[in-house]
């Protein structure tokens, strides 16, 4: 972890990741203001990623749907990740649990991911809460099949048959052998859920199933947009989607880089003096 | 070998009631939601009509029934090969998904065809150039194309390609007036070109990165490094290992990988606007056309099952195949 510190594409990414959620959480204006004289800008100095139809600042706008993206996904994310820890650790209580739990995982990635999140949004009643609910709901099972992986991995390890057979109780075993090694896994694992998440949010929201199309989110403005496509207004979808994209591309590198580094971290070090 | 036929026996066993559950529980998502489907059915306008007539259609429509019971309804008419009702398209929903299905399926065919040939060739050149620039510029465009939203490219692509060069139709798989089978073959993949390329370079990075580990892989075996040992040209060793290696598990990722192609197909054909079964089952969802939206489901379902039951006995004929040899 403390190499990844050092090094400078890393911290870079990391710096300009912050910058853009930043800037998106403290913006100050809405983008709500009408200026019917200057609809229709593209970008400018003015406006940086100019002006809709009815005259809005379309930087204001974006900033403020990004916000509204970020907040509502990781209010998904946050669930959908404990949702996963909690699913692979009721599958270490009993082999009918793991098979349950192996099931459910199964039946949830065998269908197509998206009308899965159609289904789901339109059983919990759209809007805010059923996007939440849906993204939460369709998101874990791949979270926990790498997490019941690992889990594994660590119950068949020397020094967890030892503690086994030291007696330590199960409790115990769980707090101080399993957590350890699984609880890095699964804030990262939650991490690189967050993009996809960010993606399929603004997916359903853009076919017309998750968010109020009139509050601005990022589904919603490109939906919006794609109205607009076919008239040459370029910087309706262009702008606020390269927003997304950088802010979505930060996230996984972010990520990714993450994983790497707990990958290479003390871990496999460790594993290989028990072996020995 | 009996232990290679039970595995695909027990494999196929828990496929098919995996398909029995997913049914199961798209149906009673579907029963579950909020919306009144009597207000669906009207359009919004559920207090246009009296409490006996509101009775009425309540019957006709079996809404007075309990879940359980119009579920075993629907599964009677499924036996029977009866889907039910389209109320969107006031038609039966066979014949909805009769006139959608084959032009989905075309879409999806060829942009599973484009993705597995693009996504491998790409990514056995990155896997024989390891490290240089090209190798890095495949990894960094696979990334890109994972975290890219689909229907923002495809809007690019629109309003590049359509808008602002010309060169391709804003929208629907055939010219004005005309069914997608009236038209000229040439018409036909004028129309096709934008919506298949979305889908292609969408789902295409899974392939590159995969086939690019395994390329790596067999070129760093021993029997490669042996046959280089020995004087052999890299494209004699590239046409006897590497590609013997790296293309059936390549075959085998793609089949197993089509759900998201299927899921993105839903995208690709609303925002082009062609008419396959994706965007029927989006405007079904919209209307709340629970009938139409469970038979696409169910085939959706199917496809999904057929791609993973082919994938599954693939690698295991694979694995075989190893293991004989």
């Amino acid at each position: 972890m403390r190499d990844l510190l050092r090094q400078p594409s890393f911290m870079a990414a990391l710096a300009l990741l912050c910058g853009l959620v930043g800037l998106a959480l403290l913006w100050p204006w809405q983008g709500a203001e009408l200026d019917l004289l200057n609809k229709y800008q593209a970008p400018s100095l003015h406006h940086l990623f100019g002006t809709d139809w009815l005259g809005r600042d379309l930087f204001s706008r974006s900033q403020q749907a990004l916000a509204q993206s970020l907040y509502v996904g990781g209010l998904a994310v946050l669930l959908s990740s404990v949702l996963s820890l909690m699913m692979a650790m009721l599958a270490m209580l009993h082999r009918a649990a793991a098979w349950m739990v192996d099931l459910l995982v199964d039946l949830f990635m065998s269908l197509p991911h998206l009308l899965l999140l159609i289904l789901l949004s339109l059983a919990f009643g759209g809007a805010e809460f059923g996007l939440v609910v849906a993204v939460a709901l369709s998101h874990w099972p791949k979270l926990t099949r790498l997490l019941r992986f690992e889990m594994k991995q660590v119950q068949s390890a020397p020094y967890y048959q030892l503690a086994k057979q030291f007696g330590t109780s199960p409790w115990q075993r769980l707090r101080r052998h399993m957590l350890p090694h699984i609880l890095p896994q699964w804030w990262i694992g939650g991490l690189l859920l967050f993009p996809h998440a960010l993606t399929h949010m603004a997916a359903l929201t853009f076919l017309g199933f998750g968010l109020n199309p009139d509050s601005p989110s990022m589904g919603a403005l490109l939906a919006q947009a794609s109205q607009y496509a076919l008239t040459g207004h370029w910087w309706f979808a262009l702008c606020p989607g390269l927003l997304l994209l950088s802010c979505l591309l930060l996230l996984s590198y972010v990520a990714q880089r993450l994983l790497l580094g707990l990958r290479q971290g003390p871990q496999t070090h460790l594993e290989g003096v028990v072996k020995c | 070998m009996p232990t290679h036929s039970y595995a695909i026996l027990s494999a196929g066993f828990r496929l098919v009631l995996l398909l029995i559950l997913v049914v199961l529980l798209a149906y009673l998502l579907l029963s579950w939601t909020p919306i009144d489907p009597l207000n669906a059915y009207l359009g919004g306008n559920v207090f246009g009509i009296s409490e006996p007539q509101k009775a009425l259609l309540a019957q006709q429509l079996s809404l007075d029934q309990s879940v359980g019971q119009r579920l075993l309804h629907w599964l009677s008419g499924l036996a029977r090969g009866d889907l039910g009702f389209s109320t969107l398209y006031q038609q039966p929903v066979s014949s909805v998904i009769a006139t959608h299905l084959p032009l989905s399926l075309l879409l999806i065919g060829l942009s599973w065809v484009g993705s597995l040939v693009l996504g491998y060739l790409l990514g056995l050149l990155a896997g024989i150039y390891q490290d240089s620039w090209l190798d890095k510029a495949v990894q960094r465009f696979s990334w890109l194309m994972v975290c890219m939203p689909s229907f923002w490219l495809a809007m690019l692509f629109i309003s590049l390609f359509s808008i602002a060069l010309q060169l391709t139709p804003v929208c629907c798989a055939a010219p004005i007036g005309m069914t997608f089978s009236e038209q000229s073959v040439l018409s036909m993949l004028h129309h096709l070109l934008l919506p298949v390329a979305t889908l292609t370079v969408v789902s295409m990075a899974p392939i590159v990165l995969h086939t690019r580990e395994k390329v790596i892989d067999v070129l760093q075996s021993d029997y490669v490094q042996y046959s280089l040992a020995h004087g052999d040209s890299l494209l004699k060793v590239v046409r006897f290992h590497v590609i013997r290696n790296s293309l059936l598990p390549a075959i085998v990722l793609q089949f197993a990988t089509f759900a998201e192609l299927f899921g993105g197909s839903l995208i690709a054909e609303t925002v082009f606007s062609f008419p396959g079964l994706g965007a029927s089952m989006v405007k079904a969802g919209l209307a709340s056309d629970t009938d139409l939206l469970m038979g696409c489901t169910l085939i959706s379902a199917l496809m999904v099952f057929s791609g993973n039951l082919i994938a599954t006995v693939l690698s295991r004929y694979f694995i075989q195949e190893a293991g004989d040899a």
